[in-house]
């Protein structure tokens, strides 16, 4: 299809920032099929966020369901000085935290979501690294759960500046952006999220 | 500088954002104090592992779920005038509409299951999966309430004239995998959909077989008076 070729040439041509533009503005005109691909864009990233923040497959597949909906609904509002990605990350932070306070106060989540996630990891990482030994895929499944119990042991806070330069990559800048919070801010809370999680890691009276 | 105050400044160091006068001064004290370079290696493995998570997948596509959804509201156009007041729900258009009040730590809740006016499902559609759960339409029986969910403090405390309109799916086995608060003081929609979540039902049939069934209710609080004692 020639049409076709040149109108996928012709996206591809205009860079990231424009490309995201113009996406953003298929989407405000209605066009379903661009938000479908704005979902599809991002649904990875904001799928692992709410995974480690909340530890728990299906409590992050729905947050991330909400997530979509939340930033269609509210793309009228969405200023194009930031970049959509740190304005989604905001979403996902906001709605994983009202996820977590109410279960802090159920504090029945833990186990649960632990349970949960190494049933699904078991499966995934047997099919993802069949070159493995089964003796490494049994302990990078086991290195993995006790990476994020111990991520669900500190504050959600902290969990959250840490995921988003650990495991997402952003600067501190693009989190400042993300959470609403100054620079400075970031990098103070980054410094004692990573020593928190170091105690939590390698102190051997914290791990239990 | 004491290792304390060294040991401050890690954070900065692997990100190398120290100025470099201050990057030399740690480096050699690191070099000639085991504990802090203990502390420095343990930082780095902690970030390591942390990167090293790995790239996981829903357990659903997302995209198809969020289109279902946004397909299910556009299909939907009554769903704005439903969400204006409690009372115009109750209009016969809706019938038939079962009305049930549960007793929920003495704060009783009013939930009103809604039947919109669906054609009873074609055999090939049909799935009454946990991912596609059918409507209520003709031919399929209503899951009914086993057990009511208890109240979160937060509901409890939540305005008497509240009300919210809510999509729930009760699974085959009876129990609610998801809910939707589609409208209605969204302060309230994670204490709610905590609460729905503990509910248990007799499931859904659909020609004898247990199916899921996806329940749009309208749920609000009642002014209600303590029992006398
Ligand atoms: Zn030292």
């Amino acid at each position: 299809m020639a049409a076709g070729e040149f109108a996928i040439a012709s996206v591809e041509s205009l860079g990231a920032a424009a490309a995201e533009r113009s996406l953003l503005a298929q989407c405000r005109g209605g066009d379903a099929a661009a938000f479908a691909r704005l979902v599809s864009l991002h649904e990875t990233m904001v799928f692992n966020l709410a995974l480690r923040m909340l530890g728990n497959p299906d409590e992050a597949r729905d947050v991330s369901q909400d997530v979509f909906l939340q930033v269609y609904r509210t793309l009228g509002r969405f200023e194009e000085r930031s970049a959509l990605r740190t304005w989604i990350y905001r979403i996902v932070v906001n709605l994983c935290r009202n996820r977590r306070r109410l279960w802090m106060r159920r504090k029945r989540d833990r186990s649960v979501g632990l349970e949960q996630l190494s049933a699904r990891d078991e499966s995934q990482l047997a099919q993802a690294r069949r070159g493995d030994s089964p003796y490494d895929a049994v302990r990078r499944r086991e290195q993995a759960e006790r990476v994020q119990k111990a991520l669900l042991a500190i504050s959600f806070d902290h969990r959250a500046v840490l995921v988003l330069r650990e495991v997402e990559g952003l600067t501190c800048e693009e989190i400042a952006h993300s959470l609403g919070i100054a620079e400075g801010t970031v990098k103070s809370r980054l410094a004692r999220a990573r020593e928190a999680l170091r105690a939590r890691l390698c102190t051997p009276e914290a791990a239990r | 500088m004491s290792c304390r105050d060294v040991r401050a400044l890690f954070s900065e160091y692997l990100d190398g954002e120290l100025a470099p006068a201050h990057a030399r001064f740690l480096s050699r004290h690191v070099e000639s104090c085991p504990d802090c370079r203990l502390h420095l290696d343990q930082l780095r493995d902690t970030l390591e592992l942390v990167a090293g998570l790995p790239r996981e997948s829903s357990p659903e596509p997302i995209a198809v779920r969020v289109r279902e959804r946004l397909e299910l509201e556009s299909r939907r156009p009554a769903l704005r005038e439903l969400l204006r007041p409690a009372r115009p729900l109750l209009r016969p258009r809706f019938a038939p509409v079962a009305v049930a009040a549960f007793c929920l730590m003495a704060l009783p809740i009013l939930m009103v299951p809604i039947r919109p006016t669906v054609p009873a499902p074609a055999e090939s559609l049909l799935s009454g999966s946990e991912s596609r759960p059918l409507a209520l339409a003709p031919g399929v029986l209503a899951p009914r309430l086993t057990a009511s969910a208890e109240l979160d403090d937060a509901l409890a405390g939540a305005p008497a004239d509240r009300t919210w309109f809510v999509e729930t799916v009760v699974t085959r086995d009876g129990r609610v995998s998801a809910v939707r608060v589609l409208g209605g003081d969204s302060a309230y929609a994670a204490p709610l959909a905590y609460a729905l979540r503990q509910e248990r039902f007799e499931p859904g049939r659909f020609q004898g077989r247990p199916v899921a069934v996806s329940l749009y209710r309208l749920i609000s609080r009642t002014e209600v008076r303590a029992p006398q004692t």
